[in-house]
């Protein structure tokens, strides 16, 4: 999704340009692009007169913010506590070598995002891997390659 | 007239006003307290602990980081106890694990017995000990806060935004001047001023009677405009004036 200054002014008219609501800010665009933009995050310094510093300081430090664009499919794996004893490591093994991608990366052509979570909250059905956005649990090595098969299906790979 | 408080530093009674730094009064009395994220012209970080002294204001003793720390009240201070140097040590020990190559570091290891750093942690060798002085020096003293802290905990690191040239940095050299690890490098080559570490590279004003390059463009602005005067005073350089 290419950057667009006036979703950039919409989001900043609903602070009313408050310095002060700059976290919150973050937290829009990234819902917004999946990922914080280099050009928003220059538009959004300009615009609230913040240094630009400032902004990838804040933007760096909290976990739930991304500066790197996700891929058009996602596979997070769980790798809480409960998920872990359950397995995780094995299935991130097994997605990061199907998928050819290391952990907390993206491919290059933009296909693909493989992250790690700290606990999704869903220990029950552990271990986890959201896919595309959906939880997928009680998971094991056939099921994540299955998983991987079908998103690379989608991809045309 | 302020008020002054009763300070007394390995037994020496001082007086100092309200809200002084704890390190200054120490300081005013003789005592050598080492310091490596302080600079008294910059606000008080409170980062490295090596300035730790123990500090007690009557009923129990803490350790505290004098830097960050304003005299308030009657306080009695040590400043090189075995406890002290025990803590400092340590300090020592994995600062010298990120940043084995260090001079600071080795001269403060040498002063407080430190013989090498725990080789199970050592990993890096990384040369920036995050003091942050110069992210401070640059938003506070130079009003560009061009650079900042990325990321946090292991990943900490000082960079230019997205690691990349920032027009907001003026090429002043600020940074370099305070970093205790001296790992910010600048030099001047061609007309242009070059920050290694922030990417940075920016025009240089030329003299008009000598034509040499004697002064970043951007610094000259932020001074004429920080002082109120007249960009046209930067056209001659110091050494023709
Ligand atoms: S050289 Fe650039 S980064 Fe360093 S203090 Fe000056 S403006 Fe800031
Ligand atoms: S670059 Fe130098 S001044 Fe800046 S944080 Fe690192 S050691 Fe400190
Ligand atoms: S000098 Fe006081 S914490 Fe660094």
């Amino acid at each position: 999704m290419p950057f667009d200054p006036q979703k950039v002014d919409a989001m900043l008219a609903r602070y009313g340009g408050d310095k002060s609501a700059l976290i919150q800010l973050l937290q829009d665009m990234q819902a917004e692009y999946r990922y914080l933009p280099r050009e928003a995050l220059e538009y959004l310094g300009e615009k609230l007169n913040v240094p630009l510093a400032t902004i990838y300081h804040v933007a760096t430090f909290y976990k739930a913010f991304s500066l790197q664009a996700k891929g058009r499919h996602c596979l997070s794996v769980c790798m809480g506590t409960a998920c872990h004893v359950r397995g995780a490591p094995m299935i991130l093994d097994t997605a990061a070598r199907e998928l050819d991608l290391a952990p907390d990366t993206t491919a290059k052509d933009g296909s693909f995002t493989l992250e790690t979570v700290n606990c999704l909250g869903s220990c029950a059905l552990g271990p986890l891997v959201v896919v595309d956005g959906e939880y997928h649990g009680h998971m094991n090595n056939a099921k994540i390659r299955k998983d991987v098969a079908a998103m690379k299906k989608q991809e045309g790979k | 007239m302020a008020e002054l408080i009763k300070v007394t530093i390995d037994g020496k009674e001082i007086r100092v006003p309200y809200d002084t730094p704890l390190i200054e009064a120490c300081r005013q009395a003789g005592a050598r307290v080492p310091t490596l994220c302080y600079n008294e012209n910059i606000r008080a970080y409170g980062v490295c602990r090596i300035c730790m002294v123990e500090a007690n204001e009557g009923r129990r003793t803490r350790l505290v980081a004098s830097c960050a720390y304003p005299v308030r009240r009657e306080i009695t201070v040590q400043t090189n106890t075995d406890r002290l140097r025990r803590n400092r040590a340590m300090l020592i020990n994995l600062q010298l694990a990120r940043c084995p190559d260090e001079k600071v570091l080795h001269e403060l290891a040498a002063e407080f017995g430190v013989k090498e750093a725990h080789p199970r942690l050592t990993r890096d060798h990384e040369d920036c000990i995050l003091c942050g002085l110069c992210v401070r020096t640059c938003a506070e003293v130079v009003g560009a806060s061009a650079i900042a802290f990325e990321g946090r905990g292991s990943q900490r690191r000082v960079v230019s935004p997205f690691d990349d040239e920032n027009p907001a940095c003026i090429a002043c050299g600020a940074c370099a001047f305070v970093c205790p690890t001296q790992c910010i490098k600048f030099f001047d080559e061609n007309g242009k001023r070059h920050v290694e570490r922030w990417h940075r590279v920016a025009d240089m004003l030329v003299c008009e009677k000598c034509g040499n390059y004697w002064l970043p463009d951007a610094v000259a602005q932020t001074y004429a405009r920080k002082m109120g005067l007249d960009p046209a005073s930067f056209a001659v350089c110091t050494n023709c004036r």
